[in-house]
């Protein structure tokens, strides 16, 4: 991990501020006020309260500062049954319905157009899911957390889409498959149901669950699908290889225990055992996590993780990787720290960040 | 500081994000349940970035509703990255900004600097003969505080936001949250110098 840009940061907001002058400041206030906050981890905790005991002065500041860091003493006025929600709703409502009658347009637009495509959706009925598909998407430097009506918590990382499907299983099969189509990046944890597998396909790998919470990863600028197996089993088969439809995990796919990363490029499965699964499910915490990325790869994820358009210089970039974690950092101070490690410049206005290749010797 | 990552969890709960599909669906039973849950708290709220005066009521209603109608109207392109109060809040907060800004009202823009810390005095005009003297003391402190710390403050005390996610709604750090915190800690202790 690069040092922390930081110190180079000619941000003053980062500094603390002075303490103030008086015999008894030997706590810092952005401590306290962290405490007060109870944002203070165990130690922080201990350690202010046996500040606030050991004099009863700073008790005393301590009281009035209780009283001020509490939303009943400072805003009375602030209570939430002074104001009538049911007449604003019924007037948020009068504006709504002028957007309603839009959307009604809209409607019938599109009905007229998928009237032209009638052989689309023949094909549809012919392979008839249980409920229609559900398609969940999130943009540039969003996430989403979606409970799926089977109890399966999915959250989807950004720029990415995934569509839902349950398909009855037919003659001897299970009576449900659940299906979800990815493109992006998502984490799973499926609530497991024997009579209904719960599949993942992503670059045209299939990810089966066995109980389990994984990770897929599957841009389109990514050259393969990557499943991170963090609980349970998985059993992944490439592109083009059967999918069992049931009994018990066939033998001539892969089979990942918690640990296991499996890489799917073409019809290649590289599987690595014990990785490091929290780092590659950072993004779910807010930490964006490279582990020996290749620098391009690097690039496309903090363009979508911070919703930033990311030029880079027509001749390529250098085949160099990075390995760091960012999580609190704004954009300048992560893209600070990456040029500081690597042969690039970043030139950032707005949303733009323009990339020059610098060469090492600097 | 890329770690020690808080405990406290950025992945939105699940109730949230339910609701938050729900309304992106077009369920406005979903859309009137999120408005009856949040419309008087944040009503209070804005009130209390206008300054706190009756005066301003309708005012703070009419940004809270303004917000709602918006949500509404761009519902399927909503982004919502943290709790759905984090992204209420910071909505309000920013249309009061604008609000205050139109009023003709100087305001420290967003990733500006403050630099040092000078608090300005309280006013104590009205204070001292009521029974209620240190909480009239607080309330007026709490208004005198510099802008971009009182946001904050109100944000975390009153919005009740995590330190994180009041970083990631206004795009700063959680480094410069601490110090607006800090900040605001200092100016509170020093104006209710006198009632200890």
């Amino acid at each position: 991990m690069p040092t922390p840009p930081r110190n180079n940061e000619p941000d003053s907001a980062e500094s603390p501020p002075p303490p103030a002058p008086g015999p008894r400041e030997d706590l810092d206030p952005i401590t306290l006020a962290r405490f007060l906050s109870g944002e203070s981890d165990a130690a922080e905790s201990v350690r202010v309260q046996r500040w606030i005991a050991s004099d009863s002065a700073n008790a005393a500041v301590v009281d009035q500062l209780r009283a001020a860091w509490d939303p009943a003493v400072t805003a009375p006025m602030a209570r939430a049954d002074e104001w009538d929600a049911d007449r604003a709703l019924a007037r948020v409502r009068n504006q709504r319905s002028i957007h309603r009658v839009r959307w009604r347009i809209t409607a019938t637009a599109i009905a007229a157009a998928l009237a032209g495509i009638g052989i689309l959706i023949t094909e549809q009925v012919r392979h008839p899911t249980l409920e229609p598909a559900h398609s969940y998407a999130t943009t540039t430097g969003e996430r989403l957390s979606v409970t799926l009506a089977d109890g399966t918590r999915m959250i989807l990382g950004p720029a990415s889409r995934a569509s839902v499907s349950m398909t009855p299983g037919g003659a001897g099969r299970p009576a449900v498959r659940r299906e979800v189509a990815l493109e992006g990046e998502a984490y799973f944890v499926v609530a497991y149901d024997a009579a209904r597998p719960f599949a993942v396909r992503a670059h045209g790998a299939v990810t089966e669950d066995i109980g389990t919470a994984f990770d897929v990863r599957a841009y389109p600028d990514d050259p393969g699908a990557r499943i991170a197996v963090a609980e349970g089993e998985v059993a992944v088969a490439a592109p083009g290889e059967p999918v069992r439809e049931q009994g018990p995990v066939s033998t001539s796919r892969y089979q990942l225990r918690a640990g296991d990363v499996a890489t799917v490029r073409a019809t290649d499965v590289t599987v690595t055992r014990d990785a490091d699964i929290a780092a590659l499910t950072g993004w779910m915490r807010g930490q964006l996590v490279f582990d020996n990325a290749l620098l391009s790869t690097a690039l496309a994820d903090i363009g979508r993780w911070y919703d930033l358009d990311i030029r880079v210089p027509d001749g390529g970039l250098p085949p160099v990787h990075v390995t760091a974690a960012f999580a609190d950092e704004s954009v300048d101070q992560m893209l600070h720290a990456l040029a500081s490690a690597l042969p690039v410049a970043f030139e950032r206005r707005g949303r733009t960040v323009v990339v020059r290749v610098t060469g090492f010797s600097r | 500081m890329a770690s020690p990552v808080r405990a406290r969890p950025t992945v939105l709960p699940p109730d949230d994000a339910a609701l938050i599909v729900r309304i992106q669906r077009g369920d406005e039973r979903a859309f009137d349940e999120l408005f009856r849950t949040y419309y008087g708290p944040l009503c209070g709220f804005a009130l209390l970035h206008l300054g706190g005066v009756p005066a301003a009521r309708v005012a703070a209603e009419d940004i809270v509703q303004d917000l709602f109608a918006q949500l509404w109207s761009r519902r399927t392109a909503w982004e919502v990255t943290t709790h759905v109060r984090a992204y209420l809040y910071t909505g309000v907060l920013n249309r009061a900004r604008n609000h205050h800004r139109t009023a003709g009202r100087a305001i420290v823009e967003l990733g500006e600097v403050d630099v040092g810390v000078d608090c300005p005095a309280p006013d104590r005009s009205d204070a001292v003969v009521t029974a209620n003297e240190l909480a009239i003391a607080i309330r007026s402190a709490v208004a005198a505080l510099p802008e971009r710390a009182r946001e904050i403050f109100l944000l975390n005390r009153h919005a009740e936001l995590s330190y994180r996610e009041i970083a990631v709604r206004l795009g700063v750090s959680v480094k410069t949250v601490e110090f607006h915190m800090g900040r605001a800690l200092i100016c509170l202790r020093d104006s209710l110098a006198a009632w200890r």
